[in-house]
């Protein structure tokens, strides 16, 4: 077996410094990791010792630090805003045990297909901060599509502004404590009973993620009682593809995703009514 | 109601706080100094044949002590079935075998210093394989052109219909009455076919096993074992070990639900410390453990009933076929069980045929599982009930009152069907289900629910559904256990039984019933149990068995020690024995109110007069095995639009005679009841083309977390068994065969459509919604 | 590597592989009331306290834990004086084989840390990485529900 070490940096700089060498990579959780091949690795990176595990708001706007868990996020947006989006998505995410290694910049790295974290961040216009190779700040999107982005670069955090509208987060699975088949997010803001901004995520289809601009653009500017529901739905017929997932075929994860989208619509509609 | 000062009382389980503490050990648990790791390697084919296999890279590797192969290991037929001798399952099986016969079959073990270097070396081991035609469609196992799966020198060692050259593992063809005139007489008939799917046990703990040889030289072979007895004896057979050589222990257990009355592991690590007189060790992994170890086997049954329009069945027939993967084990019995614990339910029919068979085919292995049968059989019975109910246009509540069988009645099928030979009639001497019917009838709120279609939430609709079941209480002059008590100086008593607690808190309530008998609080009785040296012979947990068998030859003890107590007390009190009595731990003279304690009489008996150990050994077997009884209700949710599936509440009403433990009686049943939830909703194995499972672990093989969890209810019904101890009937598996039928039942009853097949997945159920809507 | 590990309030100095999980370090050394039943994070059985948070202890290097307070359901109590939750659960028949209830008492634990009156949907959602095959979880949350009133009571 090859030498495989740890590294424990004490500053971002030293941690940067490390991201060059071959076959080493940063440790977040370590819940991905763990379970894949770890022959892979020469050696991980702790972030412990870097301080990056900090989540505040500034004028709106939400920093999480990269090994902020799923759990601390809960903790920090759940005493905000009961609302929150995050807060509806990664509580369903995996198990409390896990939740409470699960790391927020693990979690963009990775962005497994089953991610409670990426719908929200992508409807939320989310954008991360990368040190290393890579330097920069980029859109969540450009990140979950350009996964090179991510090689020999440490995810320092994330910024979004704080969304305080209508929240809706579906999650397809079997049990609890599974796998989500897909999810469906969805954030909407009205001004007098019509739609002004309206974010509609849908994460697991073929296209692993994807805005569903014919939904946003069918609701925003118009009143529910304006909105042809079956007219949306069926346009999206055909923009939704999915593989066979965990709940089923890929033609049968279809109609329940098209079912839920459609859920999520007139739960927004009865939102918008409530707040009358 | 009786009056009881032990029996019917929530007795701590005695191990509980030191397994919540984590103190109580296991298997994995014992540490074995420079014990040698075993590692297994399997098959990635259904079917074929080692042509070579080369060990020598694998063997060069440092640390690696022995790598163990077909060419290298006892080749001796054998079961794996950890059942009573002669097994009724076919000798098939061997250590390792020149032939693999499913995906996850072994090949080789390698034998190393550390689990890490044995996993290593075993990616260096080369095998040419010649792949042979698998086949994994049970209704294609007996074709005339199918290849040959097991060994060509499988046998029985019973007589019983075994055509290995068939791929028939078992075979029965039973009936009785007229069946020809029956469905002639009929006004209709009831025909469907219903399909139950594969389940894995998911103990918790992984099998595991361990040995190690004592300073006497003896092998010693600790194990995640239901049938340590069973486990010696076939060990002493398969390696050729003096069986006076073997002890086998039973360490604590995770769980059982028939996956571990198996002798699967245990042969391996005997020969690898017998051959290297030394340690060893393995543990498997889950996905060993889901692949390679045992399952419930799949079924199809059809199922045929002539009714009047009265309600009377004329006849009926149930054609039943059963996958029970790559070998035969429990083949037999599993198969015998589907017609004798499900078919004596409907004894009033007067003309029935149980045509059943079990065959082999290369996919994992089944074994026994919690229901053992009947949970099949009640798939396809309590849904064909509700459907002929619907049919008469009658509740089904009040039909299935007009059709069960009654205390003081039998069924030929008790007769006819045994366990792997000829069944031994009996009377039904107590049942309760009309009881159980109405007590769960009215906490699930049938009447407010059944047919109303209630719609909670748009497209949410939710239905009632129930079912009926019975299992027996051990097998009938097959089954014996033994027990054996002694009195120490203070008063308290060490109960040693083989009787096998594998979780269910058995050694708790086998102390209840003694303590019963001596009248003294349960914390008296020390209880050891399990292991070949110092415990006398039980065949084990499996079967329902425990409280009613095991439970019986403690009982049967605990008066022999009594009766030797009263002698003792006689001599001391000066009176004659029929005027004492016990109370807490004293004998008491009725007339003068004069009394000894427990401790002074075992004092004078060790110590100073007429001087002997109170002790008594008792053995029992059942003549009869009394079924317990059962009434199951599910109220589901069903997504109109998606096809899934929610069960909101679940009732069990169980007539299981005096529960000894109420605590553990309902433990055993709400397990049962998550269990028999999850086969029918969210278990599942799938495999892909080549018969590999693909989803081994708790990830994707899906099981509740109590999130999942509808509400469960469960009530025990009034009742007393005058055959049991103290009144008892067995209760273990009988609650796992509601379940499944009654989702489907109430899956019916909320949106019209039968769903034959299990699992019932959200796709199926949207499927058959798309059906019937259109 | 070697480590430094506070376990159940003992400092120990261990030798282990950097890539071996916390949950192998701790069962080589003797903590098997941590129990591997899945190895992959979904059964709980492994649970432990890492600094007072809940984890799958197979999820986490143990390279990742040196230095840490680490409590396993032994740390909260023992056979003669058992936590007031090993004590409920036994009492109320939430232990039946027993294999699963180490990690349940260290989710209990940590749940009534931070909540110590539950709502059974508390309680159901806290135990949310826990498995149980036997019980049909109804006596577990019986038990947790039966801890907290009398962990209430004691601090009162
Ligand atoms: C049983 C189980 C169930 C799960 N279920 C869900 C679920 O339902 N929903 C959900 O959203 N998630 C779920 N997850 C979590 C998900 O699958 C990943 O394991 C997790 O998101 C990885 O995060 P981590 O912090 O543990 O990352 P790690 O395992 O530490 O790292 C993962 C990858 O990201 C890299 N990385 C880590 N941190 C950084 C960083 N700061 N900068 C750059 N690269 C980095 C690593 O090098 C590695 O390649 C589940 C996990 C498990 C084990
Ligand atoms: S062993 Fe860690 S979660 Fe199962
Ligand atoms: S008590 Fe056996 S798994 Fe929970």
């Amino acid at each position: 077996m090859e030498e495989f070490r740890w590294y424990y940096p004490n500053s971002i700089e030293e941690a940067v410094g490390l991201l060059e060498l071959q076959g080493v990579v940063p440790h977040g959780g370590g819940t991905g990791i763990i379970r894949g091949k770890l022959d892979r690795y020469k050696g991980l990176i702790s972030l412990e010792g870097l301080g990056l595990d900090y989540i505040k708001e500034v004028d709106g706007v939400v920093e999480i630090g990269a090994t902020a868990t799923y759990h601390d996020v809960i903790e920090f947006c759940g005493a905000v805003c009961g609302e929150c989006i995050l807060v509806k998505s990664l509580s369903r995410a995996a198990s409390t045990p896990l939740r409470n290694r699960i790391t927020i910049g693990g979690s963009v790295a990775y962005f497994p297909i089953w991610s409670d974290l990426m719908g929200p961040l992508i409807a939320l216009d989310a954008t991360v901060s990368i040190l290393g190779k890579n330097e920069g700040e980029y859109p969540v999107q450009e990140l979950a599509r350009n996964r090179s982005l991510k090689s020999h670069s440490l995810i320092k955090s994330l910024k979004f502004k704080r969304f305080n509208g209508f929240t809706y987060y579906y999650r397809a699975a079997r049990t609890h404590f599974d796998y989500g088949s897909f999810n469906i997010t969805m954030l909407a803001s009205f001004d007098d009973g019509v739609f002004s901004d309206v974010r509609f995520v849908l994460v697991g289809s073929k296209a692993k993620f994807q805005r569903l601009a014919e939904i946003e653009n069918g609701l925003i500017g118009r009143a529910p009682s304006d909105v042809d529901v079956p007219g949306l739905i069926g346009e999206l017929y055909n923009s939704i593809e999915f593989h066979n997932t965990r709940i089923g075929s890929a033609e049968y994860t279809k109609s329940v995703a098209l079912v839920e989208i459609e859920r999520a619509i007139y739960a927004s509609f009865k939102a918008m009514e409530g707040e009358k | 109601m009786k009056k009881f000062k032990n029996v019917g009382k929530p007795v701590k389980k005695f191990d509980g706080v030191s397994l919540a503490v984590g103190a109580a050990k296991f298997t994995d648990d014992f540490e074995l100094k420079d014990a040698l790791h075993l590692s297994i390697l399997y098959s990635p084919y259904a079917h074929a044949e080692i042509e070579d296999i080369d060990v020598s890279e694998a063997l060069a590797v440092d640390g690696v002590v022995d790598v163990l192969t077909y060419q290298n290991v006892p080749q001796k037929l054998f079961t794996t079935a950890g059942q009573g001798y002669p097994e009724p399952s076919p000798y098939d099986s061997r250590i390792l075998d020149r032939k693999v016969r499913f995906v996850g079959d072994r090949v080789a073990v390698v034998v190393a210093e550390s689990k890490r270097i044995a996993e290593e070396a075993k990616k260096k081991i080369k095998v040419k394989y010649r792949v042979l035609e698998p086949i994994f469609d049970p209704e294609r196992a007996m074709d005339d052109d199918a290849p040959m799966i097991p060994d060509p020198e499988a046998h029985m060692i019973i007589p019983a219909k075994y055509d290995p050259k068939r791929n028939l593992a078992a075979e029965l063809d039973i009936s009785y009455g007229d069946l020809e005139a029956g469905f002639e007489e009929a006004d209709f008939i009831e025909e469907h076919t219903y399909w139950t799917h594969y389940g894995a046990h998911a103990m918790l703990e992984p099998h595991a096993a361990a040995a190690y040889i004592d300073e006497m030289g003896r092998l010693v072979v600790i194990s995640t074992t239901q049938v340590p007895f069973h486990a010696r004896r076939i060990l002493s057979m398969v390696l050729d070990i003096p069986l006076r050589k073997i002890r086998v222990i039973k360490p604590h257990l995770g769980g059982g639900f028939g996956g571990k009355q198996e002798i699967i592991l245990e042969p391996l690590v005997a020969l690898v410390t017998w051959r290297h007189q030394r340690p060893s060790k393995i543990v498997l992994s889950r996905e060993e453990v889901f692949v390679s170890t045992r399952v419930r086997r799949s079924a199809r049954l059809r199922l045929k009933t002539g009714v009047k329009k009265d309600g009377t069945i004329t006849a009926l027939e149930m054609d039943v076929l059963l996958n029970g993967g790559a070998y035969g084990t429990h083949g037999l019995t599993v198969l015998s069980n589907v017609g004798s614990k499900s078919l004596p339910m409907l004894n009033k029919v007067p003309a029935m045929r149980f045509f059943a068979r079990s065959v082999y085919t290369n996919l994992p292995v089944a074994g026994a599982y919690r229901g053992y049968g009947a949970t099949q059989a009640y798939f396809a019975i309590n849904q064909q009930i509700d459907m002929i109910a619907r049919k008469l246009g009658i509740d089904v509540l009040d039909y299935w009152k007009r059709i069960h069988i009654r205390e003081g009645e039998t069924s030929k099928i008790f007769e006819l069907i045994g366990e792997g030979r000829e069944g031994t009639p009996q009377l039904i001497t107590s049942e309760h289900l009309d009881e159980a019917i109405d007590l769960g009838a009215k906490e699930i709120g049938w009447y407010d629910k059944r047919g109303k279609r209630i719609e909670v939430e748009k497209d949410r609709v939710r239905g009632v559904g129930m079912a009926v079941a019975m299992q027996g209480s051990g097998i009938p002059l097959i089954d014996m256990a033994a027990a054996r008590m002694k009195m120490n100086d203070d008063g308290s008593f060490n109960l040693y039984v083989g009787a096998t607690d594998i979780g269910t808190g058995s050694d708790t309530i086998l102390a209840q019933i003694a303590a019963e008998v001596l009248q003294i609080p349960a914390e008296m009785i020390i209880v050891h149990s399990s292991d070949t040296d110092f415990t006398p012979f039980d065949t084990g947990a499996y079967a329902s068995s425990t409280t009613y068998v095991s439970g019986g030859a403690v009982k049967k003890t605990a008066e022999k020690v009594k009766e030797q107590i009263l002698k003792v007390a006689s001599e001391m009190l000066n009176a004659p024995m029929d005027s004492l009595f016990l109370e807490d731990g004293r004998v008491i003279q009725r007339d003068t109110g004069k009394s000894v304690t427990f401790s002074e009489i075992a004092l004078r008996s060790l110590y100073m007069e007429n001087q002997f150990q109170i002790e008594a050994t008792e053995s029992y077997v059942g003549e009869i095995s009394p079924p317990p009884f059962i009434a199951q209700f599910a109220e589901v949710e069903v997504d109109r639009k998606t096809g899934f599936v929610r069960v909101i509440k679940f009732v069990s009403a169980v007539d299981c005679g005096q529960p000894i433990n109420p605590r553990l009686v309902e433990g055993q049943v709400e397990g049962a009841v998550m269990n028999g939830i999850t086969w029918a909703l969210t278990e599942r194995y799938i495999f892909n083309q080549q018969g590999r499972m693909v989803n081994n672990n708790f990830g994707e093989y899906k099981i509740f977390t109590p999130p999942d969890m509808p509400e469960i209810v469960t009530i025990i019904v009034d009742s007393y068994e005058e055959t049991g101890p103290f009144g008892a009937k067995s209760v273990a598996e009988v609650g796992i065969n509601g379940p499944a039928p009654a989702i489907a039942n109430a899956i019916y009853d909320a949106v019209g459509v039968r769903l034959f097949d299990l699992p019932f997945t959200p796709e199926k159920v949207y499927k058959a919604l798309k059906t019937t809507d259109n | 590597m070697t480590g430094k590990f506070r376990i159940n309030g003992r400092e120990y100095s261990i030798e282990f592989d950097p890539r071996d999980t916390l949950l192998t370090v701790l069962r080589e050394n003797g903590f098997t009331e941590v129990k591997e039943g899945c190895s992959e994070g979904t059964c709980g059985a492994c649970a432990v306290l890492l600094d007072g948070k809940v984890v799958n202890s197979c999820m986490v290097f143990a390279a990742t834990a040196i230095g840490k307070e680490i409590i396993t359901s032994r740390g909260l109590g023992d056979q003669n004086n058992p936590h007031p939750i090993q004590e409920a659960f036994a009492e109320v028949g939430a232990v039946q084989c027993g294999f699963c209830t180490p990690g349940f008492v260290i989710s209990t634990f940590y749940l009534l840390q931070r909540n110590p009156d539950p709502t059974e949907d508390e309680i159901k959602k806290a135990l949310d990485g826990n498995l149980c095959r036997c019980t049909g979880y109804v006596k577990i949350i019986e038990g947790v529900k039966l801890a907290a009133e009398r962990m209430k009571n004691e601090k009162v």
